[in-house]
């Protein structure tokens, strides 16, 4: 009896099998293989904007070169990723696109990266030096912009807003704020980083403390909470000072508007650097300063809604017009955040979680 | 073992072992090197104290800190409040499905998985229009009652949303130990002076029993798992142990605390499970049946009257966050309505997607699922056979090592595959990665779908060995067969629907031809297209949909072909 | 020994249908039954699959509900009553025993649900495992035993509650044919010394006829004929009956004004076929068991109609053989016994002749839609 059903189960298992080896058949045969091959890491939504038109120009500049980005998440999954790769002994990246000021020191003391030559990087010299952060020269900036409140106009306006980030405490914003986890989103990130900025380690916490009934929710990330928002949960939320154009671009409105509280807002810079141990080092650098070139940089905007950091890249004019630049931006030391950022991280999750 | 039939099958022992040996090697081979392997390479980093000496320091700092004990008991409490309200949704509607019939069913039946496969996000948003302050619920809460409830950013928006994915599956594990208890055991109490009360707390409880709780196993570790739905419904203040672990891992890079927290993660879950298993290994349950269950129509009498409310709220429990994708991939951002985005979806070169166009993505899907369903079954069935014949009394335990893959950090497992692709595991082909891993997760799934099925198959063969042979045969493709189909299309549908939204680990080790579906719907995300991620989301529930229909078609027909006569 | 309580108390004992009728869509399974089965009587009912006998037994049961008709338990209407109330016992064909209970404890569970104290129902369950012979395996579960022991346990199950009336489908039809026969007289007993009133589904007529009191035969939903085995197997009122119970030859004939023409049997006067005075015009069929057929009929042998026919094959069956003969082109079966079984053995292939005595013609009414099976 065993015999037979266990034949019945071997047909069924060949038939499985056979049906598995039906699907390989039918997939896509890859394409042949380009003589040189450039596999850019970066983040979801830079894949989602800019990557495509970077990856067509420079390969139509590069001909015999095949650009290959690849996305498996977040600025830091994806660092993550490159990093975990680099210590288990080696990763198909040649450059990482879209570090954050935030993440430089941990990936320069994991080793990521390479010290750039900059004789390679002739459009370095239209960046602003401001901008051009890192002193160690691992990685160039290659677009920068600003977290702060952006608010409904339909439903708060005028003496109603909040003129310094102390005011987003006031019992009047009860439930109409949305902010983002720091430890799922850059966008949560800058955010708890300007308030350590704004209040002292530990004075933020009690800011916290204090802002936590007027937090609607901490959403895991940007689109959830600016679901939220739109749908009218509250009227207020953590998110870009670009998003007034985005909203123009997108639906046509500008209902959203950018608080910058006393003239404030926490820039961020994203960077990109060529991998440590990279074969096509030299291309590497070319691909990096295509990345400054005007034509990728007018691109940001529209497609990163960031400001690009070629000063001499145009921009489309309701860009110019609705993307809020801080007459303060805010930034925290890379190494004090270094230094820091797990404990502020547990601190926080402990009070937010402990407020429940 | 009994010392007669201990010498009997003395000679047979031996084969015995020897086949158990080689059906358990498919379930062991798939399970060991793309499950325990990479696990194994993520684990012994929280072993790892500095340099190469393994600490238990780092375990001992971490189980005695109040704020890791504080998120272990909410980690467990949402996930066993989820279980709950899956298991109160989902069994009444097992009970539908498997003794009353109402028109559209054998569609509610097919689609009854839909809710299962879809992405996490896709999801909050359609629970945002339907149960947002300004959301379907609040409007019609407020048109009817004149007040509104806040149901998101709090513990029963995470309920809902869990129970809406999970309380399928415990209806369809429910439904499938439902339609074998026999209903002549029902009968004969009820002869016997039982009221219906009793028959059900003596006969039909311990009969339905095991397929309840193997449901409401599986949704206690997927919610005790669960993180996207929770950060997306709940928000931080509602954070749960595998968000930590995210923290370490992703941006802290903190793998050896990263590694700790998962194993105890692990550990938890897995303790759970092991209970649950062992109790209810306890109740033998060969309730197989020779009759096939007659289901009765729903009348429109006042006695089924709460049936036909429990249909209604059903389909607005399900069906509303539904609609409400659909509703959203057909808003335009600019006011109306309008199809536009489904136009992108239907571009065949969307450039965000870089790789792969979002047609791509469906094929790409489709091929996925179809594989690691493959993959999945034959293992899991080998698997499940050998444990429930030869190696019954180790059932808990080895049932408790399958089901390890739910309950092992995703974002662990997916940081180790990451890391032993690139080393003992390149030689995999790419093409077969993805499938690999989809069949590895959805293993568990498929060995609780079907262990119950062969159980009671075995049950009865073993006794038709012990008198005729022939009659007993005939009755096996007569009845039994078309019964354990039920199990094989839920664990067919489980394995495809569970690869067909599978999202973590696919974005880390997809090659960017390799787009699929929910990786398409973050894609659009990420591009701030919120309408063509939900249309993508809708073509995601509209192809899986497609498929278990035809698979529920194929099996009904199966069905209908061995489909045994009732004798009158 | 319990005896049928119905006779003590005046009322009438026993079940009684009236009129019963269940549809199942458009198909009624059980078509205006009426039948009374006496207190303590053993009622078989029997009819192929699909007749509607199991249908039956279940209405009685109470686990399905009539569409019209009721349902009398010793005098008592207990058609809208649930199962639970109308103390039966019913044993189910696969047995339907408690897998996640002991043997005992399956016996033990009627007792319980009527209320049994303790004491009680360890007394019962002992007294009716003593009874089927399982009381060594009290602890045993069901899966744990072969068929045959879980239809004793069955049986002990239905029985320990003391039901007024016991029901039985298809009890040993799972069962191997040499346990078959020993549990058949078993059951029997066990019927008889308790006196209960029971109701047999089979659709075994051999079955039927060896434990039965009386016999109801259904066929397509309707009682064709209830009576004992033998008014069944010597007077069946119809076709059907006819050839469902026992084997049978069907000699057909054709009246025609006062003669009968027999076919190869020849041509008779009607005045001179006893019996044959209300026959009508046009064709007619009468049953011939198989042992009323005389082969090589001596002069003193009773006066009937005489035919030559051919010995085809000889079925050894010990104390009877039976005989097929081909008549003008027809199978016709004899039973021949002891003796002449192997006189009868030596003439395979050869010609004899066959009789049928007036006597044995059982005259069926003209034939009513069903054709009886061979």
């Amino acid at each position: 009896m065993s015999f037979q059903l266990s034949r019945r189960l071997l047909v069924l298992t060949v038939a499985a099998a056979l049906a598995g080896l039906a699907g390989i058949a039918i997939a896509p045969v890859p394409l042949a293989h380009a003589q040189q091959q450039l596999v850019v890491y970066t983040y979801d939504s830079f894949a989602s904007g800019p990557a495509q038109a970077i990856k067509e120009g420079f390969e139509a500049l590069y001909p015999g070169v095949e650009v290959v980005f690849l996305a498996p998440g977040s600025a830091g999954e994806t660092l993550a990723r490159l990093i975990a790769e680099l210590d288990s002994g080696g990763t198909d990246a040649d450059v990482f696109v879209g570090l954050s000021d935030t993440q430089l020191a941990r990936a320069i003391d994991r080793g990521v990266f390479t010290k750039l030559d900059r004789s390679l990087l002739p459009n370095l010299a239209k960046v602003p030096a401001h901008l051009d952060f890192d002193e160690t020269g691992h990685v160039v900036p290659f677009d920068h912009g600003y977290v702060t409140i952006i608010y409904d106009s339909r439903v708060l306006s005028g003496s109603e807003l909040p003129e310094t980030l102390e005011d987003l405490v006031d019992p009047r914003f009860r439930g109409k704020l949305i902010a983002i986890d720091p430890r799922t989103s850059s966008v949560g990130h800058a955010f708890l980083m300007w308030t350590i900025a704004e209040f002292g380690d530990p004075g933020y916490l009690a800011f916290w403390e204090k802002l936590a009934p007027n937090l609607l929710t901490i959403t895991g990330g940007w689109s959830a909470a600016y679901s939220h928002y739109e749908a009218g949960e509250a009227p207020m939320m953590v998110s870009y000072s670009t998003d007034t154009a985005a909203g123009v671009y997108y639906a046509g409105s500008d209902h959203t508007r950018v608080l910058t509280p006393m003239g404030q807002a926490y820039q961020q810079i994203e960077a990109a650097g060529v991998v440590a141990g990279t074969d096509v080092p030299e291309l590497a650098h070319r691909f990096l300063d295509y990345l400054l070139s005007e034509e990728v940089q007018s691109l940001i905007p529209t497609t990163n809604w960031m400001f690009p950091v070629n000063a001499e890249a145009p921009v489309p004019d309701f860009f110019a017009q609705y993307a809020v630049v801080p007459e303060n931006p805010v930034r925290l030391d890379a190494r004090l955040i270094e230094a820091n950022e797990q404990r502020w991280l547990r601190e926080w999750a402990r009070l937010i979680t402990g407020l429940r | 073992m009994k010392p007669g039939a201990g010498r009997a099958w003395a000679g047979e022992h031996g084969r015995r072992q020897r086949l158990a040996v080689l059906l358990l090697l498919p379930a062991a081979a798939l399970l060991g090197a793309v499950f325990y392997l990479p696990v194994g390479i993520a684990l012994v980093q929280g072993f790892r104290d500095g340099g190469a000496s393994l600490s238990l320091a780092r375990f001992v700092s971490l189980v005695t800190d109040p704020y890791i004990l504080r998120l272990v008991r909410f980690t467990a409490w949402q996930a066993f409040l989820s279980a709950l309200l899956s298991v109160a949704i989902g069994v009444p509607l097992g009970y539908l499905l498997a003794n009353r019939s109402f028109p559209g069913k054998r569609l509610v039946s097919s689609l009854v998985m839909v809710p299962f496969v879809m992405p996490a996000i896709t999801v909050a948003l359609g629970f945002l229009v339907m149960y947002g302050t300004n959301g379907w619920f609040n409007e019609a809460l407020q048109a009817v009652f004149g007040f509104k409830a806040q149901v998101l950013h709090t513990l029963w928006a995470i309920v809902l949303a869990h129970a809406f994915y999970n309380g399928p599956l415990v209806a369809r594990m429910t439904q499938g130990a439902w339609e074998r208890l026999d209903p002549a055991l029902e009968e004969s109490a009820r002869t016997l002076g039982a009221s219906p009360l009793a028959v059900l707390r003596d006969v039909t409880l311990p009969a339905v029993a095991p397929g309840v709780v193997s449901g409401a196993v599986l949704a206690f570790i997927y919610c005790f798992m669960s993180f996207p739905i929770v950060l997306s419904l709940g928000g931080a203040r509602y954070s749960t142990l595998e968000v930590e672990v995210f923290t370490l891992m992703r941006v802290l890079l903190d793998y050896e605390t990263a590694a700790a927290l998962a194993a105890i993660q692990a550990g938890v879950s897995l303790l759970f499970a092991y209970v649950f298993l062992r109790l209810e290994g306890r109740a033998p349950s060969p309730f197989a049946s020779f009759r096939a269950r007659r289901p009765r129509p729903l009348a429109a009498k006042p006695g089924d009257l709460w049936l036909w409310l429990l249909i209604a709220l059903l389909l607005v429990f399900f069906g509303g966050p539904l609609m409400s994708i659909v509703f959203d991939s057909v808003r335009d951002p600019r006011g109306g309505f309008t199809l536009a985005a489904y136009g992108r979806v239907g571009s065949s070169g969307r450039d965000f997607h870089l790789g792969a166009p979002p047609l791509a993505a469906i094929q790409n899907s489709l091929r996925f699922a179809a594989v690691a369903a493959a993959i999945a079954l034959a293992a899991g069935a080998a698997f499940v056979y050998a444990v429930v014949r030869f190696l019954k009394r180790r059932l808990p335990l080895l049932e408790t090592l399958s089901l390890a893959p739910i309950a092992v950090s995703s974002v662990a497992l997916a940081y180790g595959l990451s890391v032993a692709f690139r080393g003992p595991l390149e030689i995999v082909p790419q093409e077969l990665r993805i499938p690999l891993t989809h069949a590895v997760l959805a293993f568990p799934f498929v060995v609780r779908a079907l262990r119950p099925v062969l159980e009671g198959v075995d049950g009865r063969l073993v006794e038709a060995a012990r008198t005729l042979g022939a009659g007993r045969w005939r009755a096996f493709f007569d009845v039994e067969l078309p019964m354990a189909l039920t199990g094989l299309v839920v664990a067919f549908a489980l394995s495809f629907g569970l690869s067909m939204s599978e999202t973590t680990a696919t974005l880390m080790l997809a090659r960017p031809e390799q787009v699929t579906m929910p990786v398409s719907v973050y894609r659009f995300l990420a591009a701030r297209d919120f309408a063509g991620a939900s249309a993508m989301a809708v073509v995601l529930m509209i192809v899986t949909g497609g498929v278990f229909i035809i698979a529920e078609a194929l099996a009904g027909w199966v069905r209908r072909r061995h489909g045994g006569t009732i004798d009158a | 020994m319990r005896r049928a309580a119905g006779e003590e108390s005046g009322v009438r004992s026993g079940v009684e249908l009236r009129g019963l009728t269940k549809r199942f869509g458009s198909v009624a399974a059980v078509d205006g039954v009426s039948l009374s089965v006496a207190g303590g009587e053993l009622l078989a009912v029997v009819g192929p699959s699909g007749c509607g006998k199991t249908t039956l037994l279940r209405l009685v049961a109470g686990l399905e509900q009539p569409d019209a008709g009721s349902v009398l338990i010793d005098g008592r209407d207990v058609t809208a009553m649930p199962p639970e109330r109308r103390d039966v016992g019913f044993v189910f064909q696969q047995f339907a025993l408690f897998p996640n209970m002991t043997v005992a404890g399956n016996v033990e569970y009627g007792l319980k649900r009527k209320g049994a104290s303790r004491k009680e129902r360890a007394r019962r369950v002992e007294e009716m495992l003593d009874m089927v012979g399982l009381a060594e395996l009290a602890h045993r579960r069901p899966d744990q035993l072969s068929a045959g022991q879980q239809q004793r346990v069955a049986l002990a199950r239905a029985l320990a509650p003391r039901p007024k009336t016991l029901l039985l489908d298809e009890p040993l039809s799972a069962l191997d044919a040499a346990i078959r026969v020993r549990l058949r007289d078993e059951l029997r007993e066990a019927q008889r010394r308790l006196g209960i009133t029971t109701i047999l589904v089979t659709h075994d007529q051999e079955e039927a006829l060896a434990v039965a009191d009386r016999v109801a035969v259904m066929n397509g939903g309707r009682l064709e004929q209830v009576g004992t085995p033998w008014e069944l197997y010597d007077r069946p009122r119809t076709p059907f009956v006819a050839g469902f119970i026992g084997r049978g030859n069907f000699l057909d004939a054709r009246v025609a004004g006062s003669a009968i023409d027999f076919g190869p049997f020849g041509r008779l006067e009607k005045a001179s076929v006893p019996g044959a005075a209300a026959l009508p015009e046009g064709p007619v069929q009468a049953l011939v068991r198989p042992e009323a057929v005389l082969l090589d009929p001596a002069e003193h042998d009773e006066a009937g109609l005489t035919a030559s026919a051919v010995v085809e094959d000889v079925i050894f069956g010990g104390e009877r053989s039976l005989v097929k003969l081909l008549v003008d082109g027809r199978t016709w079966t004899a039973a021949v016994f002891g003796g002449a079984t192997q006189e009868v053995l030596a003439r395979r292939g050869r010609p004899v002749t066959v009789r049928v005595p007036f006597a044995a013609l059982r005259w069926m009414p003209p034939a009513s839609g069903t054709s009886p099976r061979s």
